[in-house]
Parts: C-alpha cells; sequence; structure tokens
C-alpha cells in the first residue's frame, strides 16, 4: 500500500538539491535568485513533510511507525546498516519545525545577506545544513543520525566562521568544532557499545531487544551517559556550552537557525529517541541529566543578565532554555521537552531574527548600550519583537508560558528544591528578556549625536568590556527592514503567541502533542502525580513569578529604581570566568601535556614511520636493478617463474 | 547432395550467444573494407565514430544476452544436446559470466576510442589502421571469455596479443614504442609458447580440450573412473598459469609491463591496462574455476604465491619510479596482486569480488592513463612525472579528476576502489586466509604513498614557467568524466555493481555444474 508516507525521501532530497544546483550554479545565479532556489527548496521540504504528517495521520495511532528502507547501505559481516527512514510523530514534529522555520529564515537571509560577496555560498550551506538536520531526525539508526549530527557540525562550523577573513570568526569558529569533537566521542562511544549490546543499530531493533530481552541497567547507563555527553556538545550544556556563545559570529539568520531553533535541539532530540535506553539505566542517569539542565540553565541565566551584546544575551538564552529541555528529559517529561523545544524554535528564531533586523537597522552594530528608542524607527520589528520577548518571559497566553510550565510542573513533582531553582531561573529569564527590549527598543535613544553628552555619562560603567567613546558613534539612520525579513518576522510572532495551543493543560483532551508522540515514547513518558488543584496553583506561581522578573526589569532599566551595576557583576560578564579557566588549564599543565605527546609522536611514532619508509625504499632501489630493460632478463624470470610453479605442482602429485 | 549435407552433424549455435564477437569482429572487417573501397572520402572521424557505434552494438547484444537469464530462458541452450550453456559443439559457452566481460571489454573500446581519436591527430597517425586492431583485439578477449575449449581459448588469446603487439609498436616516430612492441613481442610469444604446451600437457593428461569434460574427467579420477595422467597434468596447469600470469602482469611475469606502458603509446595503455587485463584474469578464472575447480587445493597456493609476489613488488617498486607510465605500470602489478588475492579465494565470494574489482579497475586505469595521453603532449614525451607540476592551477579539473582517480586506486573510502580492495579482501579473510588479507592492508597503505606522491606533485609543486597550456578537448574530457562518474556513483552506491559481479559469478557457476 502506498500513502503519503512514502514521500518522505523528499524531504531531505529537497535541499540536497537545492545545495548541489547552487554549488555547481550558485554563482551564474547570482544574487537574489541563489537565495530564492534556496528558499523555494525549503518550501518543498516543507510541503512534503506536511504531506507525510497528513499521511502519518492515516495510521491508526498504534501503527504510526513507519519505516522506509531506500536501499542497503553498508552490509559488513553481521553489520547491515540502510539509508532509511523512521517516519514517527517524533521524527516528524522535528520535521515539521525545521522545514518550517527553516523556510522562513531562508527567506529572512535573502533580505539580510544583502551585498554579501558569499551570498550563494552562504546558500549552499543553508541548504546543506538543513539537508543534514533532516537526516539527523529521520534516520532511522544510530549511524544515519551521527552522520546527519557531523553534517549539521559541519556546516555550523563553516557557518560560524562564514566571515573567516576575520580573525576572532575564524577562531569562533574552531572553538565549536573542537568541543563538538568532545560530544561527538560521546556519541560515537555510544554507537560502538550499543552495537556490541544488541547487535543493531537501528532503533526498531534495538528496541525490541530491549523490550524483548531486557538489557542490563549498567550497560544501559553507560550508553546513556555517553549519549549525554554527545548531548551536551551539541545542545550546549555545561561544561560543553562554552561554544555557543561565541557561536553568534557567523550571519545572524545562522544564529537564528543553527545555533537557537534546530541544531542545538539534536542533543534533546538524541536522548528523546533513545528513551528506552534512558528508562532501562539506573535511576541516577536520568537524575544526572536532570542536574546537568538545570545547573546550565540557571547558570546561563545569570550570564545573560550581564551582557551587552545582543546576540550574546540571546545565546545565553538559548543555553538557559535548552537546560529547561534537559531538565524534562531528566525528569521523564519527554512530552514537555519537545513542547517546549517546538514553542523555543518558534520564539527564539524570532528574537534572533527581530535582533538581525536591529543589527541590520544599526548598520552592524550589536552592543545594547548603543541602542534605545528603536521602536518608533523598526515598527514592524519592535511589535513582534515583543511578542517574542512574552513568549520566552512566560506571560500567557503566549506560546513560553505553556510549555515552560509544564516543565516546571514535572520539576516540581520530581523534586521540590529543582523547582525553586527553576523557577528561580523563569524569574531571570524575564528579568534579562525584560532588560534586552527595554535597552533596545524603548528609552531615550544613545545612538544620536544629540544623545551623546546623555549617552557618554550612562556608558561610565564597571563593565569589564572597553566601551568606544561614545562621541566616535557614527550618525546612523536606524530603518526598517525590506519584506523578505519582516514576513517572516510576523509569520514567527504570530506562531510564538499560539503555539501553546498545541499541548494545553486544561485536560486530556487537549493534550493533543502528549497524543500525537505518544508512539515514539512507548509509554515511557512521565505524568504529572497530581490533580487539577496543584497544577493550577503551580500555573499561578509561574505567572507571578514571570510578572516579577518583568516587573524588576523595568524597575532598573526603565525607572532606575536600582542601579544596573549592583547586578551587572563583571563576575557575570565574564560568564563565571570559565573560558579563562579552561585557557588557563590549556595554558599550562595541558599545554605541558600536549608537548609531552608531541614529542613522543615525533620520535617515536615518526621515527617508526619513517624508518618504515626508508626500508622500503632501500628494497624498491635494490629490486629496481633487476628491472635492467633487457628482453633476455625479462625472459629469465619467466623461466624461473615458470619452474617454480612446475616444482610447486610436480610436489603436489607427489613426484 | 542435399543428402549428403544433411549426413554432416552440424552442431547446434546459438547465434545469439555468439553475436557479441562476430559483431565485433566483423564491425573490424568491414572498417576495413569501407575505408579501403572509399578513401579519403570519409571525414576523419568515420573510423572513430564506426568503432564506438560497434562497441555500442556489442554492449546493446549484452544486456539482450543478460536479460535472456532472468526469465529462466535457457531455450537456447536446453535444445542442444551438450546439455547446459554449451554451444558450438561445447566450444563457447555465453553465460552471464562472459556477458559481463563481454559488455566490459566494449565499454573499455568506447572508452579507448575517445581517448585515442583525438590522440591520433595530434601524433599525425590518423587512420583506420588502430581502430581495426583495436576491435580486433576485443573480439579476441570476448572469445577468451567464452571460450569452453582450450584451443578456443588459445586463439582468443592470440588475437587479442596480436593486435596489441601492433598497437605498442605504432607510433612510427618514437623508437621507444617500437622497441616496446618488439619486447612485448618476443616475451609474449615465449610465454605464448608455455600457454600451448601447457594445453598440450592437459591433453596427454586428461584426453580432452573440453573445460567441462577436464572438470568431470578430474572428478571421476578421484573415484576411480577415469585415468588421469597426475604428472602430465600438473606440469601443464603450471604451464597455463604461466601463460595467463603474461598477460595479466602478474609477478614474476611482469617485468614486461613497466616498459611497455611507458614506450606504447598512452591510448593504447588505456587499453591495455582495462582491456587486456580484464580478458586475461576472465580466461583464468574460468579456465582455473571451470576445469580445474577439483584441484582448487593445488593451484591456491601458487595463485597466493604469485599474488603476495605482485603486491609487494608492484607497490615496492612504484614507489622509486620517477615516471607516471612506469607508476602507473607498476601500480596496474600491484593491482593484479590484488584481483590474485580474491581469485585465490575463488571458492567462496572471490570470483564476484574478482569481476568487481575487474570493472573498478578498468575504470580507474582509463582515467588515470587518459589523464596522462592529455599531459603527454605533442609527441607524447612528457610522461615525467615533473610534467605533472602545478597540474592544479593550470588544469584544476584535470587535476581534481586525477586525484580522484588515484584516491580510488589507493582504496579511499566513497570510490569504487574502496568496495573492489574490499570485497577481495574481505574474500580472504571470509575462508580465513589471515596472512593474505595482512599482506594486502600492507600493501595497500604502502601502495597509497605511491598515489599520494602524484597527488602532491600536481596540488604542491607550483607551475614551470614555461610549461605551455595544455590542451583538453572534448574526447579524453568526455571519458575522463565518465569513469569519474562511475568511480563516485559506485563508491556511494556500490550494491547494483556488486550484485552484477555476484550474477556474473553465479552464472559462472552453472557452467561448472
Amino acid at each position: 500500500m502506498s500513502t503519503l508516507v512514502d514521500l518522505v525521501w523528499l524531504i531531505p532530497v529537497f535541499p540536497l538539491a537545492g545545495a548541489l544546483v547552487l554549488l555547481v550554479l550558485g554563482r551564474s545565479l547570482g544574487e537574489p535568485r541563489a537565495g530564492w532556489l534556496a528558499t523555494a527548496a525549503m518550501v518543498g521540504s516543507f510541503v512534503a513533510t506536511v504531506l507525510v504528517f497528513v499521511g502519518l495521520l492515516g495510521y491508526d495511532s498504534g501503527q504510526r511507525q513507519q519505516v522506509l528502507t531506500l536501499f542497503e547501505w553498508v552490509p559488513v559481516g553481521n553489520l547491515a546498516v540502510d539509508i532509511g527512514f523512521l517516519v514517527d510523530p517524533l521524527s516528524i514534529t522535528m520535521a515539521l519545525f525545521v522545514t518550517g522555520v527553516g523556510a522562513l529564515i531562508h527567506l529572512y537571509s535573502i533580505g539580510y545577506m544583502h551585498g554579501d560577496v558569499g551570498f550563494s555560498r552562504f546558500f549552499i550551506y543553508l541548504n546543506f545544513f538543513a539537508f543534514s538536520m533532516l537526516m539527523l531526525v529521520l534516520g532511522d539508526n544510530l549511524l544515519l543520525t551521527f552522520l546527519g549530527w557531523e553534517g549539521v557540525g559541519a556546516c555550523s562550523y563553516l557557518l560560524i566562521s562564514f566571515w573567516f577573513t576575520e580573525e576572532a570568526n575564524a577562531s569562533a569558529g574552531k572553538k565549536a568544532f573542537v568541543t563538538n569533537r568532545v560530544g561527538d566521542w560521546g556519541f560515537l562511544v555510544a554507537m560502538f557499545l550499543a552495537f556490541l549490546t544488541f547487535g543493531s543499530l537501528q532503533y526498531g531493533e534495538m528496541f525490541f531487544e530491549i523490550e524483548s530481552n531486557g538489557v542490563a541497567a549498567s550497560t544501559a547507563s553507560g550508553i546513556a551517559l555517553l549519549l549525554l555527553v554527545g548531548a551536551a556538545g551539541k545542545s550546549a550544556q555545561f561544561p560543553l556550552h562554552v561554544w555557543l556563545p561565541d557561536a553568534m559570529a557567523g550571519p545572524t539568520p545562522v544564529s537564528a537557525l543553527i545555533h537557537a531553533a534546530t541544531m542545538v535541539t539534536a542533543g534533546v532530540y538524541l536522548l528523546i529517541r533513545m528513551n528506552p535506553i534512558l528508562v532501562a539505566a539506573h535511576g541516577w542517569v536520568p537524575d544526572l541529566i536532570m542536574w546537568v539542565g538545570l545547573g546550565t540553565a540557571l547558570m546561563a541565566a545569570t550570564i545573560a543578565v550581564a551582557q551587552n551584546d545582543i546576540k550574546k544575551v540571546l545565546a545565553y538564552s538559548t543555553i538557559s532554555q535548552l537546560g529547561f529541555m534537559f531538565v524534562a528529559v531528566g525528569s521523564g517529561a519527554y512530552v514537555a521537552a519537545i513542547f517546549h523545544m517546538v514553542t523555543h524554535a518558534f520564539f527564539k528564531a524570532l528574537l534572533f531574527l527581530g535582533a538581525g533586523s536591529v543589527i541590520h537597522g544599526m548598520d552592524g552594530d550589536q552592543d545594547l548600550r548603543h541602542y534605545g528608542g528603536l521602536a518608533k524607527a523598526l515598527p514592524i520589528t519592535s511589535l513582534t519583537f515583543v511578542v517574542g520577548w512574552l513568549a520566552i518571559a512566560g506571560v500567557p497566553p503566549f506560546s513560553g508560558f505553556w510549555s515552560k510550565d509544564e516543565i516546571l510542573a514535572y520539576a516540581y513533582a520530581e523534586n521540590t528544591l529543582l523547582w525553586l531553582l527553576l523557577l528561580a531561573t523563569a524569574v531571570l529569564t524575564a528579568f534579562y528578556m525584560t532588560r534586552l527590549v527595554l535597552m533596545t527598543f524603548y528609552g531615550s535613544p544613545r545612538w544620536t549625536s544629540n544623545a551623546v553628552s546623555s549617552a557618554a555619562s550612562e556608558l561610565d560603567s564597571v563593565d569589564v568590556v572597553a566601551v568606544e567613546p561614545a562621541a566616535a558613534l557614527p550618525q546612523r539612520h536606524p530603518h526598517e527592514s525590506p519584506w523578505t525579513m519582516w514576513l517572516p518576522l510576523v509569520l514567527l510572532a504570530g506562531l510564538a503567541a499560539v503555539a501553546g495551543a498545541l499541548n494545553l493543560p486544561f485536560s486530556s483532551d487537549v493534550h493533543f502533542l502528549e497524543k500525537w508522540l505518544d508512539p515514539a515514547l512507548y509509554g515511557h513518558a512521565a505524568h504529572v502525580p497530581f490533580g487539577g488543584g496543584t497544577k493550577w496553583v503551580l500555573g499561578l506561581i509561574a505567572i507571578i513569578g514571570s510578572v516579577a522578573g518583568v516587573a524588576g526589569g523595568a524597575a532598573v532599566y526603565a525607572c532606575n529604581r536600582i542601579a544596573k551595576e549592583r547586578i551587572e557583576r563583571p563576575f557575570l560578564a565574564r560568564a563565571w570566568g570559565i573560558d579563562e579557566l579552561l585557557s588557563n588549564f590549556m595554558g599550562g599543565p595541558g599545554r605541558a601535556a600536549f608537548a609531552r605527546a608531541a614529542q613522543f609522536d615525533q620520535q617515536v611514532v615518526d621515527g617508526a614511520v619513517n624508518a618504515t619508509g626508508m626500508v622500503v625504499r632501500r628494497v624498491g632501489t635494490l629490486l629496481r636493478s633487476f628491472q635492467n630493460g633487457l628482453v633476455r632478463s625479462y625472459a629469465l624470470f619467466i623461466a624461473m617463474g615458470a619452474l617454480a610453479l612446475m616444482v610447486w605442482f610436480l610436489t603436489r602429485a607427489g613426484m | 547432395m542435399a543428402a549428403v549435407f544433411g549426413q554432416i552433424a552440424t552442431p547446434h549455435m546459438d547465434w545469439l550467444g555468439l553475436a557479441p564477437h562476430m559483431v565485433m569482429a566483423g564491425g573490424a572487417v568491414l572498417l576495413l573494407t569501407i575505408v579501403s573501397l572509399a578513401g579519403r572520402r570519409l571525414p576523419a572521424w568515420f573510423a572513430g565514430a564506426w568503432t564506438v557505434a560497434t562497441s555500442l552494438a556489442v554492449i546493446g547484444l549484452g544486456f539482450a544476452l543478460w536479460m535472456r537469464f532472468d526469465h529462466g530462458a535457457w531455450a537456447p541452450y536446453e535444445a542442444s544436446d551438450d546439455g547446459g550453456l554449451l554451444t558450438a559443439a561445447g566450444a563457447i559457452g555465453v553465460g552471464r559470466f562472459a556477458v559481463f566481460v563481454i559488455v566490459l571489454l566494449a565499454a573499455v573500446v568506447v572508452l579507448t576510442v575517445l581517448v585515442a581519436d583525438d590522440f591520433l591527430r595530434r601524433e599525425k597517425l590518423d587512420g583506420p589502421a588502430v581502430y581495426v586492431l583495436l576491435m580486433l583485439s576485443a573480439a579476441g578477449g570476448m572469445t577468451m571469455s567464452a571460450a569452453n575449449n582450450l584451443i578456443v581459448m588459445f586463439l582468443g588469446l592470440e588475437i587479442l596479443s596480436l593486435a596489441v603487439y601492433v598497437l605498442v609498436a605504432m607510433h612510427l616516430r618514437r623508437s621507444s614504442s617500437q622497441e616496446a612492441g618488439i619486447k612485448y613481442f618476443v616475451l609474449g610469444a615465449f610465454a605464448s609458447a608455455f600457454f600451448l604446451y601447457g594445453i598440450a600437457l592437459i591433453y596427454g593428461g586428461t584426453g580432452s580440450l573440453n573445460l567441462t569434460e577436464i572438470s568431470l574427467l578430474l572428478t571421476e579420477s578421484s573415484t576411480g573412473a577415469a585415468t588421469v595422467d597426475k604428472g602430465l597434468f600438473y606440469v601443464g596447469m603450471a604451464m597455463l598459469l604461466v601463460g595467463f600470469g603474461f598477460k595479466v602482469a602478474a609477478v614474476p611475469f611482469h617485468a614486461w609491463t613497466p616498459d611497455v606502458y611507458q614506450g606504447a603509446p598512452s591510448p593504447v595503455v588505456v587499453y591495455m591496462a582495462a582491456g587486456v587485463k580484464a580478458a586475461g584474469f576472465a580466461a583464468l578464472t574460468r579456465v582455473f574455476m571451470a576445469a580445474f575447480v577439483q584441484h582448487y587445493d593445488d593451484w591456491q597456493p601458487a595463485v597466493f604465491g604469485l599474488a603476495v609476489a605482485s603486491l609487494a613488488v608492484g607497490s615496492l617498486m612504484g614507489i622509486v619510479q620517477g615516471d607516471i607510465k612506469r607508476i602507473l605500470a607498476y601500480s596496474s602489478i600491484s593491482h593484479a596482486g590484488f584481483i590474485l588475492v580474491g581469485m585465490h579465494g575463488a571458492l567462496g565470494r572471490g570470483l564476484a569480488s574478482v569481476m568487481f574489482y575487474l570493472a573498478a579497475y578498468a575504470a580507474m586505469a582509463i582515467g588515470s592513463f587518459a589523464v596522462v595521453t592529455v599531459v603527454s603532449g605533442p609527441g607524447d614525451e612528457n610522461t615525467d612525472i615533473a610534467s605533472l607540476r602545478g597540474l592544479a592551477v593550470r588544469r584544476p579539473m584535470l587535476a581534481g579528476a586525477f586525484t580522484l582517480l588515484l584516491l580510488s586506486q589507493a582504496g579511499i573510502p566513497f570510490t569504487v576502489g574502496f568496495w573492489a580492495k574490499f570485497e577481495v579482501i574481505s574474500a580472504a579473510a571470509d575462508n580465513s586466509f589471515f596472512e593474505l588479507t595482512v599482506i594486502a592492508m600492507l600493501a595497500t597503505v604502502v601502495a597509497a604513498f605511491l598515489y599520494l606522491r602524484i597527488v602532491v606533485v600536481m596540488y604542491l609543486d607550483p607551475p614551470d614557467a614555461d610549461t605551455p597550456r595544455l590542451q583538453v578537448s572534448v574526447g579524453p574530457a568526455t571519458a575522463i568524466a565518465i569513469v569519474v562518474l562511475f568511480t563516485l556513483a559506485f563508491g556511494i552506491y556500490p550494491e547494483p555493481l556488486l550484485n552484477l559481479a555476484d550474477d556474473a559469478f553465479s552464472a559462472m557457476n552453472l557452467i561448472t555444474q
């Protein structure tokens, strides 16, 4: 029976074809046609995903796990890896927002990348990224997922250092790459261990094996921990989070697509995909995931309070929100994690694109202290940004409230301390986002020449970041962006406002997402163990927390009730000094160890290699003397060879 | 008179099965006739186009032949009295094994023409003779792949070889070309003598020249139902191995290879490396698997020795060469070693790996020598490795294609060469011949140096200031593009080709029954 689900192969093929066509024709297509082609590929992919989604709805809930194998890819001994797609609610949910948000961000990039020399190169990377990400979520085995995992990593590297002529961008790319390698190591070893244990890398077969024969808790714990290392690298969790803030060196649409909405959620996706392993592991493994998430969320939120680069604030906010998702995964609330992943994709993409629009209007300036009062100049951007702000701050009825509230509810069910700390993080989130919005769009402008004197006094701060003298600010004319840029903003704002309706908590009838995802979770998803009353109270407290955060932000940055220096501590601005700690370690004892290793490599390893090479050369030269060009010598070789063969065969004949 | 004819027993002829050979050889003769009648009135491209058309027709016939096994349609064979697959009184057997080789050879001819056409005009050697010889040689190779009789096999071998001797000596203004021709001819005659003597001894030992009958006799002799003179038979087997070893350039019968490859016109080397080697290996596997499979345990160690010697000498000697054609000649010797590794495991899945390797190697060799043809320039003289300096700057596409082909020869993943090596090595590992596996792996590592050295010269050395601009014309460019596509496509997704090789292998099995 053929159904719409059979079209799944089209989903990754569209962006792949886009990337390949652009690779060949990109330059001759030029701007803006290269961008339109890439966007069309993404729209095609999105339409294909919607069709597959409709097709999947046609199945009974219990059968919504379809595996479509294109071909056998690596048949090696008893390892058989297929190029196959797993179409289930989880993968299609991911694919829907990857292609949907991706298409919007492609469209946005046409405006944003206007006039860049690398215009078509940018879209090649972007399309190839989309292809890799879709392989990651749609692959029906760990190896295919890993292939996509590495693909998105490579694209992330290429896009972070897109403007590679600047040293800082190039080294930010390297940092992301190296940090991710640590995580990839975890993924790889987890994969080996999984193959050793289950004899297969296919999700269905692995989970069937667990269900029918069970798996030792210690083995499952090992695999889960290694997967956590991988997930922490990709999803920027402590202590592997250091690359994400630097990754903001890339063009802003990249930050929105890769470093906020899609790629960084891959770690969360992987953990949820492998949920039977997490369930089979020792109890402390999910707890560890939970606490890693909490620690990251809280730490990143405090850092975000003290950042002055608009994109850095959003980057730390992303790390913090990913921490929320890890808390949800650790407490078994897989649906809540996915729910938050989807709403976060909408509002964080919106916020990043809005920030991009501001940066675009401000001729590339990213410093919050040079903004202020931009709401008038950028009406659409500011309006949509406010929607994103309310969503992430957790103000009902915007989407962020619903998904965050659900995670908080599960956290409460798990542990009161956890809940309290997470609530504090939510308050902080509301606070730093309010700060961002007020400093950018409201208050007096700090970018006009007549604002110089007032700005100068404001800028005498204790910040460690050296601030250029305000007088040096060039004359600016902030302007609204072209329609290709604001249309995605409006659409995303709409989604960020209403996406909460995906999974409303009121009655089990409106748990749409939970019911939809059920087949992919094998009934492993946790359920809130308390009734409606407690839920209402928790929800109310969350609302109060959000409002308190917003009010606090307003008190500091609108009414100036409290000196902001008391909040924006240098320690926080330096991101808890983790980067310095790392570079001090690497520069000191780390460097000494590397030097030792390098010496060993040069003397022992290279020595052995060079000696082999020398021996090979000697033997080659020796043999060469037999190759003297004379027919008689060659005939002699033949005769001697023939003689040897005859002697051999005669001995075999027993003569 | 009609009654008399009726009394002569004419054997059943499977004309469709014989068609590829006849079209190829007939095409050659017809071309000669047409050219000698029409002479100068024909356009310059006529002979080349004729050859391509003939070869494409053969490929088409090959597909038809391949397909008739699909529906269990063995009708032409079942109708024959010989039983099984054979026709022409048991002298020929066109199974999928032969069809695989026939299509491969025809494809090699097409690509060789693409490379040669431009070369011949550049060197002012144009004329139909080259194409006639090329087609005749290929027809001989096809006969070898389908022969079920040792004399027919010998005829095929000689048709194949004689044409190549002339082709090697074809470049009239280069003495090295003529020297190579004479060298190849003298040594080839020497090896043919061994081969023919081997046939005589086998006949003396078993009383038959028919491969199927020999196989049957050997089986019966193990139960005492037939008598075989073991001494004669074994020496005969050794001598056949000498003859084949010479054709496929296995050590120690390889010594002609670097000298002849270096001296011969480059497009001829394209054909020799891809076509002659494929035909030689097809005949070798056919004789030793169809007829001598009973004595697998006896000849397998000999093949082991040849394989190890070829791997070692090919890889080691390739490193100390300074001429691209000599480097590639030693590389072809080491590839022969790899194919022998597959042959060594022929009772397992080794034979399929041999078929796969032949197709993969043909593509890599055609592409590499096509690049050499382009680079060697007027006079076909610039074959020193220094002539590749800075090719990446001068001709980035050409350098890229050559790099890919070299990486494929080195067996880097995502190229067809990787799967070829992977298949033969795993065939050896499947049979638990781990020492051979280890040697093959080591040879891969050493050979990688050989290929990377060329890549380094192309990319890291700056071009010489006075290097004239390289002309890359459409023919060689097309040929290179085709093999690069082949290398990449089957490198990423090898399964269709693996399946074809498997089918060819199982059809071979049917002959032996």
